[in-house]
């Protein structure tokens, strides 16, 4: 069974599809990664998972519910953390969770064992008795993480967790992602910031203009843009590189007398070792230059 | 915790320290002490024969009818700013989204804010009520002892006039999206229809009367008649009708038709429940005018898109 189904999803405003006929399924226990530009839909699918945009078309399920027809089952066992978003800025960290809690079936020892775990993990345990108000925004951020952990949910959903934190805040996000994952936790965050996606994700959509452009764990990823764009392969040898002629070639570079770029149209390696060998010249190095996640989401973004 | 308790609980526990509560309460303490205190040297002054004043009980009556306009009006101003960021304060902070996120449903988070808010006017009320009775005392104004019911017989309905604001409140909170321009509205709005509007009415039908030259005992009860027509949309209006029955057994209209304005001030309040009888359809009225709002704020609330 998969954590979260999305199903042909498509949200309206005015005339602008913010998103277009979405679907999309994240399986239990990974962390997934949900990628794109500013105004690519993230947010709006984000917070149709959570039931607070109706879309026009389509459904979501969480653990096996529908999120507009079940919306409690959903909520009880899950935690979000949106984006822009701030707690309430009257109250003093402690009540903020505390009020939170309330929402869940926790004993008053249960309740404040478990505000008491969170504000520690976050790093607010100074700073319970102080409205959030005196907060700086980094602060504000770590206990919006610490509200969404408070039922400790089986799926996390994290509207672009590190905007707005220092490389403190950051990494104890990313320490908390991973952490979930470790206790087979569902993490589906969204990013804009590709080595966050690169360094936490098992499997990454990336979504631009509405639209889901390319869906899959990074490896596989990278293997689509190769197929699609071509593969590139660096080549150095002992001798000077002879005129290569295969059929997969599309073209080629020589930096230097030993060493050529080849772009071809598929995975020639064990070809064009083979090739070499037959003329006698002695391979230095042969590798395939994988894109980086920047090259394939720069790429995918501009694509029409 | 009842999910909709839970937000009523943590709403009271914000709006009760809100600066504006503490503003219009001090606003309209201060203005209804000060109301009294010169109706108390009116009263004094228009005593006939300089024997000083003597008829406390016309004067208890007009002290009363003072502190019940000024807590009608205070109720209206303090229930419409109550009510009038009540979601759109949320949605602009992004709170709503952390809260919806939670196992909430929808209309437990509205009704939830309602009821927080409602608690939080009725906090500013009784803390109206007890310092405008007794700044009257301490200032001097002789009240008779029945003083101390001028707020708690009609409470009830107190309650169900805030309603009305509040519901107004709310419906500005979930149609306009910038919480301080709601706030400014939610000033304007009842300030306009509970003291402006009853003017602006008066003062044309009036007029129109006056220069159409007719001056017969009909033709003044034609035009009060249609004043009370126009003024049938303002919840204030219901509410004046609902404490004359209570206080001197009339409504308005019977106070004004029998132009019985000094008689009607020490006239004696009939039983509660007769008293009912005689306003029974303000009280309908009234609670029609509460429904309403809420009823748009609710459905616009639950199909709204909270980005």
């Amino acid at each position: 069974m998969y954590a979260i189904e999305i199903e042909n999803l498509t949200k309206m405003y005015g005339s602008l599809k913010a998103v277009d006929d979405l679907t999309l399924n994240v399986e239990k226990g990974i962390v997934f990664g949900f990628l794109g530009p500013n105004g690519a839909g993230k947010t709006t699918t984000i917070l149709s998972m959570l039931g607070l945009i109706i879309p026009d078309k389509g459904s979501i399920r969480i653990l096996g519910h529908d999120v507009l027809k079940e919306p409690i089952k959903v909520k009880k066992r899950i935690g979000f953390l949106p984006e822009n978003a701030t707690a309430y800025d009257e109250l003093t960290a402690w009540k903020n969770l505390e009020f939170f809690a309330n929402f869940y079936d926790f004993s008053k020892q249960e309740k404040e064992k478990r505000i008491e775990e969170l504000l520690k993990l976050v790093g607010l345990w100074d700073v319970k008795y102080r409205k959030v108000k005196t907060f700086s925004k980094g602060m504000k951020q770590r206990l919006l993480l610490a509200q969404a952990l408070i039922n400790d949910p089986e799926v996390l959903i994290l509207d672009e967790p590190t905007s707005g934190l220092d490389p403190e805040g950051a990494h104890l996000v990313k320490s908390i992602v991973k952490e979930e994952r470790e206790k087979g936790k569902t993490v589906f965050f969204s990013s804009h910031i590709l080595s966050e996606v690169e360094e936490l994700s098992d499997k990454v959509g990336i979504i631009v203009r509405g639209k889901l452009r390319a869906l899959g764990t990074l490896e596989e990823i990278k293997k689509q843009f190769m197929e699609l764009e071509g593969y590139e392969i660096k080549v150095e040898t002992k001798q000077e590189i002879p005129e290569i002629e295969l059929p997969e070639i599309i073209r080629i570079e020589y930096p230097t007398r030993n060493r050529a770029i080849i772009f071809a149209k598929a995975d020639i390696r064990e070809e064009l070792s083979e090739f070499l060998a037959d003329k006698g010249i002695t391979i230095v190095s042969l590798e395939i230059e994988e894109p980086s996640l920047e090259d394939i989401f720069l790429k995918t973004i501009y694509k029409r | 915790m009842n999910p909709f308790l839970n937000v009523a609980a943590k709403d009271i526990q914000e709006s009760i320290r809100s600066k504006r509560l503490v503003i219009t309460l001090a606003f309209f303490v201060l203005a209804g002490v000060g109301m009294a205190y010169w109706i108390k040297n009116l009263m004094m002054n228009l005593s006939v024969g300089g024997g000083g004043f003597t008829d406390e009980q016309l004067l208890s009556n007009a002290v009363r009818g003072n502190l019940l306009s000024s807590a009608k009006n205070f109720l209206a101003i303090l229930s419409m700013l109550i009510g009038a960021d009540a979601i759109n304060r949320e949605i602009e902070s992004g709170t709503i989204k952390v809260t919806l996120g939670h196992p909430i449903y929808r209309d437990q988070f509205i009704l939830g804010k309602l009821l927080g808010r409602a608690v939080t006017v009725m906090f500013g009320f009784a803390i109206f009520a007890v310092v405008s009775t007794a700044s009257m005392l301490i200032i001097g104004i002789p009240t008779s002892s029945d003083v101390i019911f001028t707020f708690i017989k009609p409470l009830p309905f107190f309650i169900m006039f805030s309603l009305v604001y509040l519901s107004l409140g709310v419906l500005i909170s979930t149609v306009i999206k910038k919480p301080s321009t709601a706030i400014i509205i939610a000033v304007i709005f009842p300030v306009f229809l509970e003291i402006v509007y009853p003017m602006l009415v008066s003062m044309i039908i009036a007029f129109k009367t006056i220069s159409s030259g007719a001056t017969s005992p009909e033709a003044i009860q034609e035009m009060v008649r249609k004043v009370y027509t126009f003024l049938m949309i303002q919840p204030g209006f219901h509410m004046d009708n609902i404490n004359n029955a209570i206080f001197y057994g009339m409504t308005s209209s019977q106070i004004a038709s029998a132009a019985a304005f000094p008689i009607s001030l020490q006239a004696q309040a009939p039983p509660y429940l007769e008293a009912l009888g005689l306003a029974w359809k303000n009280i309908v009225l009234l609670f029609v005018m509460m429904l309403i709002p809420f009823a748009f704020a609710y459905l616009r609330f639950m199909k709204a898109d909270l980005r």
